[in-house]
């Protein structure tokens, strides 16, 4: 295959997260609004969690995530590159040839959270209702507290929240989260990972009140998040043709994701100019620090 | 014809069986016709005290109901928090026997509340017959209902399987829905949860005969849904907090305790299945009040509650002085210890922060 010379630059998009960024892994389209060619970085952190993502008290990011982001060049020293002023950095851009903007971050976390955290819980024995209307029915089970799985559900994602922001704080403006993917509706399976039986519309229900609290959380903050909930969905529980291996959806769901990504990126385009730098600059004109945030190892 | 006076045994009388012994010398129980051994199943319900005698039982490692466990993963202090492990089921305090009457009563389908639930401005739902249940209310009425329903079904389940049930009787006042006589914890909206509506609700101090007939009526429900049950009442030594009676406090308490004594005196005398447990004479009768009872001169000290516990053991099971079970060989349903849940004290507390 021949790049056409206008087509030598091609988007990246960088996906850093739990085994559903696998599916993600060497993809490589051509996007159909630009007809520009995108390829996505994929890295696959094994039991990478939400809750383990960034650990507020002290500030550090899971440090897979930090070697993520300067292998990729997103981070040295401890800065965004795509901000520095560092004439190493200018130097490394001039070179790739071309607009240095926000790069664009899709994360991959929740279901490890889901599944081994909160699920638990609930396991082979209870069933709970929800703050929220769902045709999904409730089982003859003893419940637990709604107040229960919701504090369970904001302690895992809190963190995931903070470190989110910080990404922001260090300009990091395009970012995404991939929503926890509907689970399987093979039970058997479902008993085989747990170890225990939970009905689909529990677990469903809870991917539900997980995805639910996720997305509010990265809207709170000007993250954006990725679901196609309905386009994975039959009956309000997971396509059987998307069913793969009881968690992960296939690669063609990745590339819905994706697509539903650079949609999004290529209708907010205003992100995309670097306009922290322009804003960096300004305050060194003004004599203030240029950057406003902490500098530690830490993006 | 020899005086009937000569014949009596020691324990018949005041001299030889009361005066001058120590209150923890004194045994104010003949021998118990009910045993319980480790594995009978025993349920309970009551007043404040009664968590005592739950703890008891769990602590002591006897076989104690428990139809609404915790969820095993469940971290204790939640589980705690949420009212898991306080009775044998998650119904809270219960105050009279008019609203255990009509817990029995909800639990076989035989009466549903009309006034039940109250949802706040912030859309929290509270289940007025519990309102202390889930801390700050259900998060909606869906909630709230389907709990309900789980709870009853697990009562129901209770009354059929348990061996022994123990009831402590706390109060006769109470507040009743005008509507269909529902019987609250407390009353609605006075600090707690509700709206209080003199037209929605009435105070009633509830006689000798309305407590008799409630409780018999509990007991009848409850022995034809499981004939070989038995039952143990007890009176709760602690006093009110607050008459809503135009009497003095100290004599609407004395008034309130001995309707309650003499209910539970009378069903005891005619029942066969129905045990008396002497917790009020143990606490209250007996020289020692000093020790037993704090200097607010309510509530019950560590001594007397102790003293209390190991006259239940000794006397249904002459378990003496069991030493309490390290916490760690315990099954998953054991619970820290922690304060008792008192929905009388909450009720006052929160009337006097809101007032």
């Amino acid at each position: 295959m021949e790049l056409e010379a206008n087509e030598a630059t091609v988007e990246p998009i960088y996906v850093i997260g739990d085994s559903h960024a696998l599916p993600y892994r060497n993809l490589m389209f051509r996007e159909s609004w630009t007809g520009s060619w995108a390829s996505v970085h994929a890295k696959y952190v094994s039991g990478l969690t939400a809750h383990d993502f960034f650990e507020p008290s002290s500030g550090d990011f899971h440090p897979a995530v930090i070697e993520f982001l300067e292998f990729e060049g997103l981070v040295r020293n401890g800065k965004a590159t795509h901000l520095s002023s560092d004439e190493v950095d200018f130097s490394i851009h001039r070179a790739s040839g071309k607009a240095v903007t926000p790069p664009l971050l899709l994360f991959t976390m929740g279901c490890i959270d889901v599944r081994g955290a909160i699920l638990p819980v609930l396991r082979d024995t209870h069933d709970f209702v929800p703050n929220f209307e769902t045709e999904l029915p409730l089982l003859d089970r003893p419940l637990i507290p709604w107040d229960v799985i919701d504090s369970m559900i904001r302690q895992r994602v809190d963190p995931m929240i903070a470190g989110l922001q910080q990404l922001m704080n260090a300009g990091f403006n395009r970012l995404y989260v991939q929503l926890v993917v509907p689970p399987t509706r093979d039970e058997a399976r479902a008993k085989q990972l747990q170890g225990y039986e939970t009905p689909v519309s529990i677990r469903t229900k809870l991917v539900m009140a997980f995805n639910r609290y996720l997305e509010n959380e990265c809207k709170r903050i000007g993250v954006k998040t990725i679901s196609l909930w309905p386009s994975l969905t039959e009956g309000g529980y997971l396509r059987p043709d998307l069913e793969v291996d009881g968690v992960h959806v296939p690669p063609k769901a990745a590339k819905w994701f994706v697509e539903a990504l650079i949609e999004d990126a290529v209708n907010c385009q205003w992100f995309a100019i670097n306009h922290v730098r322009y804003e960096m600059f300004y305050r060194m004109a003004c004599g203030l620090e240029p950057f406003g945030f902490p500098s530690s190892s830490t993006a | 014809m020899d005086c009937p006076y000569h014949s009596l045994p020691s324990t018949s009388w005041w001299s030889k069986s009361v005066a001058g012994r120590s209150a923890k010398d004194i045994v104010p129980h003949l021998q118990s016709r009910l045993k319980i051994a480790p594995d009978t199943l025993v349920a309970s319900a009551g007043s404040c005290f009664a968590q005592h005698i739950s703890r008891a039982l769990t602590e002591r490692g006897y076989n104690y109901a428990q139809a609404e466990p915790a969820p095993p993963y469940l971290p204790a202090e939640t589980a705690s928090r949420y009212n898991y492990g306080v009775f044998s089921a998650r119904y809270g305090n219960i105050y009279s026997t008019l609203q255990f009457l009509q817990l029995v009563q909800r639990a076989l389908g035989q009466f549903v509340p009309a006034d039940q639930y109250w949802e706040a401005a912030d859309g929290r739902c509270f289940d007025l017959l519990r309102p202390r249940i889930v801390p700050g209310g259900f998060s909606s009425r869906t909630e709230a209902e389907a709990d309900m329903r789980q709870h009853l079904a697990s009562v129901r389940k209770l009354i059929e399987t348990a061996d022994v049930f123990v009831f402590t009787l706390g109060l006769t006042e109470t507040w009743i829905s005008r509507q269909d006589g529902t019987a609250y914890p407390t009353c609605p909206g006075c600090g707690s949860a509700g709206d209080y509506d003199p037209d929605k609700y009435i105070f009633e101090n509830l006689s000798v005969s309305r407590c008799l007939d409630a409780l018999s009526s509990a007991i009848e429900l409850i022995t034809a849904c499981n004939p070989r049950i038995q039952f143990v009442l007890t009176v709760s030594p602690v006093p009110l907090i607050a008459t809503m009676t135009d009497s003095h406090v100290l004599q609407a308490s004395v008034y309130s305790k001995s309707v309650l004594r003499v209910v539970a005196g009378e069903l005891a005398q005619s029942r066969p299945n129905v045990h008396y447990f002497a917790s009020y004479e143990l606490i209250t009768a007996t020289r020692n009040t000093h020790a037993f009872i704090e200097d607010d001169g309510r509530s019950i000290s560590t001594d007397g509650v102790s003293h209390a516990m190991n006259s239940f053991f000794a006397h249904f099971s002459g378990d003496i002085e069991k030493p309490r079970l390290d916490q760690s060989n315990l099954s998953h349903g054991s619970l820290p210890v922690t304060p008792v849940v008192c929905d009388e004290e909450d009720f006052f507390r929160g009337l006097a922060s809101s007032s």
